[in-house]
């Protein structure tokens, strides 16, 4: 017995490689697409959240790490709920523009407008963190978002504030601030993410991505992508308790082009209806390229974060065309 | 039909070895948990979150426990038998394999096929008698609010050409504003609010009045057609749709489809051009002025486009077809014009003016 245990310990602080990697294909997702394309024509839009979840609970589903599978809990029609509520979120805000634009006050009516775009932007983001991650688990444990809605609403606007003041160069700050604030407050069970980003750095990143890729004509524009995505994923790291999981990527700057360059004659040549191929091999090439290492012992993760149902800001987030980081 | 599977409490990412057994006949999937306990689980409250060849998942309950089946005999068998899932169908489409695909996709293609070709003029087209005239106006003074700010507007040239007007087509309305533009341009355009904006180039080149004639009567059978809110209607409706379609997909074919969009719009102007052409001549007849003015107008357009282009890109039909297309018209349907001294009078005080300020 004492052996064995002392084994344990050894291996469980001695730091593992972990495995992730997308085991989808194009021809499986293309079917999916296909259908729920179908059926959202014939449906005049209607079934565009329940597409949405489908698709979500594919790429999720095939999405592998440490043998054991991620796994997408939304529906439709949680997602069409949400739908409508950001329709009439945004439906107002369009209506009080045009209404102002109508009565002649074009100049209150932009301000309007403006502000609350702003003020959705950070509702989005908290919004659907909260839905997609506690929709979200691996060997049944569920992720979840704890960021606090004021206070990156209050992050926001003084980046944003600063961001005006400065002609957009703090933008490299703001984004990163919100990355750091929005990611360090994701929890995978009682396992919490960490990222670390500066936006001095990520402005340099750019800065420097941007003249080499005109001085060299584009073709720096895939090392910048690259650097990019080691940013991104290279500042992330997962700790439970003393222990950690660490992200590396082996990508370089030829991995990109390569993906870029193939991607765009499949799109060319296909008129657009090789995207589903497009998908999954930017997903198996990306995930391939993440080297994952670290102590963690991914067997003792507990059950923490409540379930929560609220697609709003999911919906939101895609009426604003945000995207999603993770 | 049994199986093994990994099974997950829910509680901790511990992954427990378990037996499945699919009871068929009572609708139950029993999970053995080797030396604990044995799960009866009702096929209606199992999930399906995952499918594909090589892993099924399934998830129960609140909060969720999950199972990762590596069989796919199993796989196959489990969705046959559970029919109560409301998601059944769906699974049934996706497995229709590669010729039902094709004939989705080209059932979507034909759709939206049908939309964009049918479905948007005829919104354009009917979205317009619910527009109320008042928009056109509105957006016309806006429009010519830029204009004015941009252009030097020959204010002498413009009243003598409403003056024109005037003893041209006495019984109409008073709703035509006609603005005469000092810039060596040939062009002119009407506005929805019935702004007819000529400029000083194209009054140079005219020498007699039948042709100034032609061209208010084509510029104005713009305005009582609506076809600048027609276009408008058009490209806003097709627009819609198109970001609607390419949602997902990315820019490149985004941007490919806007291209093909504005292609498309300027196929639509054109015909709102002959159509210009056509009513413009009615209105000429209306007034018993001599049409061979219409076709001589395009005759001085024409030698004026120094570089061919090909009617394909072009806003307003190759102008030799304008000519022939009315030449044809005023051949087969011939009405005695009448010399309007009065309106020769207008003219010339007009092009006086004009040939004046040009010095």
């Amino acid at each position: 017995m004492e052996l064995v245990s002392t084994d344990e310990n050894l291996s469980e602080n001695s730091p593992k490689l972990y495995s992730l990697s997308f085991k989808g294909n194009g021809n499986e997702y293309f079917g999916i697409v296909i259908v729920n394309f179908l059926l959202t024509i014939i449906t005049l839009g209607l079934y565009y959240p329940w597409a949405k979840a489908r698709q979500l609970q594919y790429l999720y589903g095939t999405t592998e790490f440490n043998n054991s599978r991620f796994e997408f809990h939304g529906t439709g029609k949680e997602m069409f709920k949400g739908f409508i509520k950001a329709i009439i979120l945004v439906g107002i805000l369009l209506g009080s523009y045009i209404g102002l634009i109508l009565l002649n006050h074009p100049i209150f009516a932009i301000l309007i407008y403006l502000t609350g775009i702003a003020l959705l932007i950070p509702l989005a983001i908290h919004g659907s963190y909260r839905y997609r991650m506690s929709r979200t688990s691996w060997r049944g444990i569920r992720f979840g978002y704890r960021g606090d809605r004021n206070e990156l609403m209050s992050k926001f606007f003084r980046d944003l504030l600063l961001t005006l003041i400065t002609f957009g160069i703090y933008g490299a700050w703001l984004s990163i601030h919100l990355r750091n604030y929005v990611l360090s407050n994701i929890r995978f069970g009682n396992a919490t993410f960490k990222y670390q980003g500066n936006g001095g750095e990520y402005l340099g990143i750019n800065v420097k991505g941007y003249f080499l890729t005109i001085l060299t004509l584009g073709i720096y524009f895939f090392w910048w992508k690259r650097e990019l995505f080691e940013y991104y994923i290279n500042n992330l790291v997962l700790i439970d308790d003393n222990k950690k999981i660490k992200l590396r990527t082996t990508a370089t700057g030829g991995d990109f082009f390569q993906l870029y360059f193939i991607n765009l004659l499949i799109i060319v040549f296909t008129l657009g209806i090789g995207y589903a191929w497009v998908v999954a091999r930017s997903l198996q090439f990306l995930l391939s390229k993440i080297e994952i290492t670290g102590n963690v012992d991914l067997e003792v993760i507990i059950q923490t974060e409540e379930s929560f149902n609220d697609a709003t800001g999911e919906d939101l987030s895609d009426m604003l065309d945000l995207g999603f980081v993770i | 039909m049994q199986t093994e599977a990994k099974f997950f409490n829910g509680v901790s990412s511990k992954p427990i070895d378990v037996t499945l057994h699919l009871l068929i006949s009572e609708k139950k999937l029993l999970i053995i948990v080797p030396d604990k306990e044995e799960l009866y689980i009702p096929f209606v409250e199992i999930n399906i979150t995952h499918r594909d060849r090589e892993m099924m998942m399934l998830s129960i309950g609140q909060p969720s426990c999950t199972l990762e089946i590596r069989n796919p005999n199993f796989s196959k068998i489990f969705l046959a038998e559970q029919v109560n899932n409301g998601t059944i169908w769906y699974h049934k489409l996706l497995n229709t394999g590669w010729k039902a695909y094709l004939l989705f996709a080209s059932i979507v293609v034909t759709i939206i096929a049908a939309v964009y070709f049918l479905g948007i003029p005829f919104i354009a087209e009917n979205a317009l008698t619910i527009l109320p005239r008042s928009i056109d106006k509105a957006i016309g003074e806006k429009v010519f609010e830029q204009v004015s700010e941009s252009e030097t507007i020959d204010t002498i040239s413009s009243k003598l050409l409403t003056n024109y007007y005037t003893l041209l087509n006495s019984s109409a309305e008073k709703k035509y504003t006609f603005i005469v533009i000092k810039k060596d341009e040939i062009n002119a355009f009407a506005l929805p609010d019935g702004h007819i904006v000529i400029y000083s180039g194209i009054l140079l080149k005219i020498h007699h009045q039948s042709e100034l004639a032609g061209l208010l009567a084509h510029e104005i059978s713009h305005v009582t057609h609506r076809h600048s809110m027609k276009i408008l209607c058009k490209s806003v409706a097709g627009y819609i749709v198109i970001s609607l379609l390419m949602n997902d997909v990315n820019g490149i074919m985004a941007s490919l489809a806007q291209n093909a969009n504005s292609l498309e719009n300027l196929r639509y102007s054109r015909s709102f051009e002959k159509e210009a052409d056509i009513s413009g001549f009615e209105m000429l007849h209306l007034n018993q002025i001599d049409p061979h003015g219409m076709v001589s107008l395009f005759q001085v357009l024409k030698r004026q486009e120094k570089v061919d282009i090909s009617g394909f890109l072009r806003t307003h039909p190759v102008t030799q077809d304008r000519i022939d297309y009315l030449t044809a018209k005023i051949k087969k349907e011939p009405y005695p014009y009448l010399n309007n001294l009065q309106l020769e009078h207008a003219f010339g005080v007009l092009e006086k003016q004009i040939s004046d300020q040009d010095d």
